[in-house]
């Protein structure tokens, strides 16, 4: 079954940006071993900064005001993924991806090696046998 | 050739392939004993060789329904995790370490027991998450380590595996390895994933395998002639009553030990233990690697076989004629209680549902008091112990004593089996080292007796203890009763009327259709 990864990346060799701060989200299809590049799915990030973290409040004392630094926009538009590859992954993102069943993975690699550890994980998830024996 | 314990390897062969462990067998316990073929094994242990097919693998029947358990993780948690001085890290995602609170409140009530100051379980979970099953959890591990060393600074770290970190191939050895010079204390890793084994006492020798490895003193300094190592659970201190005349001092391992009493065991004058199944892989390690020998004894329960125990320490320590008064003495102290209980028992039957090798001790205290047992649960069979010794085989033991036990079932804690187990005996009471298995047993109308600490009946006086407790448990015959008329156990008239426990397995139509119904339901 093919299924969609998201992944925040600003040249599509690295994953290296934060998901909150990422303008745009490169979208891959899988279907067992293999992946291909499908989209590049832009993100308002201007509304998102308006809306989530009120300017500059990151930079505040309290911090956890904008720990989330994920954007329901850039959540809304990797619904349609199973997993989600970034530098970085706010709380608040990673609460509200966790909610809608889609797997969040905050690591800094090559794309090409993230994509192809995940999509070896999914084949072996998805492949898995039930075998039950009787004797 | 004679297979030793090796030290050289982190990991430790599981219990069904060094001793053909099963979890699954019905009978009579001297079918049992003839199918086991101890001497045989025993032969093949010490480099001999049996005539052609014995000691062969013991035929099993398998379940196709297993209900909770234990796994060998959570026995090294409960065992590492209740050490004083050194820090237990489970590398697995932080499921796996549910079980901790109850631990720590094991470890309190021993500690309790002990006279030992309380504190709590040392215990740290790396809380793998599925990006760690994807990319590895190595970095996650590394900083566990310098966060144990900071906040506990202890003597000694350790890191479990789990099946999570077994599936993606977490190289704990290497960590482990790469770590020790950076936090300067040893750090053992212990290979201790769950489906590793399919009993989860393998837990027991993965953990004794941990610090036999790193923290026993290899190359004793000194000998200390008046210890001796007691391999023990969380139990009450009655050992030192009961080696106190033959002048030795108790060391306890490995619950609620600290790494001075662990590093010492290779200095003591010999190692014995309250389980066979416990104790069998440390007694073995350190007689044949540290030159501790292990007693060849009958566990003491009962009182032939404490008599018997006693003796074969005090022939290591040199102490015959002191050990001999001493038995005399006593067997005369426990005489007129022990007639009063065996009056008192005249006619009652009991049955035992623990432990392998525990369940022969338990099993001979209550032979002792007069109590019939046509049946006997153990969750586990060990054909062999470690140690092999001639007079270790304590289910042989136990029926050239006592007597046979026509109903023996072997049965890893298998709840839905208790009705045809009570169905095909008469049992008067039930001792249960299992609170999980108990609960369900006392809905059945049957007073059970949920055995906590497990050193109650050892030596002369626990047949005396197990005695008086009995007597309490009997007197609330009337409640379990009406606990069976109010409350209903989630089982069929049908499934109450059956007799064998293994139905499921011996009659392949009743698991068809018990399989069609669940398609139904799902």
């Amino acid at each position: 079954m093919a299924y969609k990864i998201a992944v925040a990346s600003s040249d599509g060799k690295n994953v290296d940006l934060h998901l909150g701060s990422s303008p745009f989200l490169k979208v891959y299809t899988a279907e067992g071993l293999s992946f291909q590049f499908l989209e590049d799915r832009k993100v308002d990030v201007s509304s998102e900064a308006e809306g989530g973290c009120q300017g500059g409040g990151c930079s505040g004392g309290n911090g956890g005001g904008c720990s989330g630094g994920g954007n329901p926009q850039s959540v809304e538009i990797v619904a349609d993924c199973r997993a989600v590859v970034a530098a970085k992954v706010g709380k608040n993102a990673r609460r509200l991806l966790e909610l809608k069943a889609i797997s969040v993975f905050d690591i800094e690699i090559p794309v090409e090696e993230a994509l192809s550890k995940i999509t070896s994980y999914y084949h072996k998830l998805d492949n898995r046998a039930f075998n039950i024996k009787h004797n | 050739m004679s297979k030793k314990i090796n030290l050289n390897m982190t990991t430790v062969e599981n219990r069904e392939l060094r001793l053909g462990t099963i979890i699954g067998w019905d009978g009579s316990a001297k079918d049992l004993i003839r199918q086991s073929a101890y001497d045989e094994r025993s032969l093949k242990k010490h480099g001999g060789c049996p005539a052609k097919g014995q000691g062969c693998r013991l035929c099993e029947i398998q379940s196709p329904l297993n209900q909770e358990t234990m796994c060998s993780n959570a026995i090294v948690q409960c065992q590492i995790g209740n050490l004083t001085d050194c820090v237990l890290i489970n590398h697995a995602p932080i499921g796996c370490s549910s079980e901790d609170a109850k631990f720590n409140l094991t470890m309190h009530m021993g500690l309790a027991r002990r006279g030992k100051p309380q504190q709590n379980t040392l215990c740290i979970s790396t809380n793998l998450l599925e990006k760690d099953m994807v990319f590895g959890g190595s970095a996650k591990l590394r900083h566990a380590i310098r966060v144990a060393k900071e906040r506990y600074n202890p003597k000694a770290i350790f890191i479990a595996m789990a099946c999570a970190t077994a599936i993606t191939g977490e190289d704990i050895d290497s960590v482990a390895e790469e770590m020790e010079p950076e936090v300067g204390v040893p750090v053992i890793p212990l290979h201790c994933e769950g489906f590793r084994s399919k009993h989860w006492s393998t837990g027991f020798d993965v953990a004794f395998h941990g610090v036999l490895r790193q923290i026993v003193e290899k190359n004793p300094k000194k000998k200390q002639k008046d210890l001796i190592n007691i391999i023990a659970l969380w139990g009450s201190d009655w050992f030192t009553d009961l080696l106190k005349p033959l002048g030795l001092r108790v060391n306890y391992l490995l619950d609620c030990a600290s790494f001075e009493e662990i590093r010492q065991a290779s200095e003591a004058v010999a190692t014995t233990t309250f389980c066979e199944t416990l104790g069998g892989y440390m007694g073995a390690a350190l007689q044949e690697q540290f030159g501790v020998p292990q007693i060849d004894a009958p566990q003491p329960y009962g009182i032939k076989g404490t008599d018997e125990w006693l003796r074969a320490i005090a022939k290591v320590v040199g102490k015959e004629k002191e050990a001999e008064e001493f038995i005399e003495s006593e067997h005369k102290r426990i005489a007129p209680k022990l007639a009063e209980f065996r009056e008192f028992f005249k006619g009652k039957h009991g049955m035992v549902l623990t432990g392998s090798a525990y369940a022969h001790g338990l099993i001979s205290v209550l032979a002792e008091l007069g109590i019939k047992n046509e049946g006997a649960l153990v969750f586990h069979h060990d054909p062999i112990y470690d140690g092999a010794g001639k007079n270790q085989d304590t289910l042989k033991q136990l029926v050239e004593t006592y007597g046979d036990i026509p109903h023996y079932t072997v049965s890893k804690t298998r709840a839905f089996q208790l009705p045809q187990l009570l169905n095909r005996i008469k049992a008067d009471f039930l001792i249960i080292r299992h609170p999980g298995l108990a609960s369900v047993a006392g809905h059945l109308g049957v007073p059970t007796f949920a055995l906590g600490d497990e050193h109650i009946p050892v030596g002369y006086d626990g047949i005396l203890r197990i005695a008086e407790i009995l007597v309490g448990v009997l007197s609330r015959t009337k409640f379990n009763k009406t606990l069976q008329r109010h409350v209903r156990l989630p089982y069929n008239d049908w499934w109450f009327s059956q007799t064998d426990p293994f139905i499921l397995s011996n009659d392949k139509n009743v698991f068809k259709d018990i399989e069609k119904k669940l398609e139904e339901v799902i």
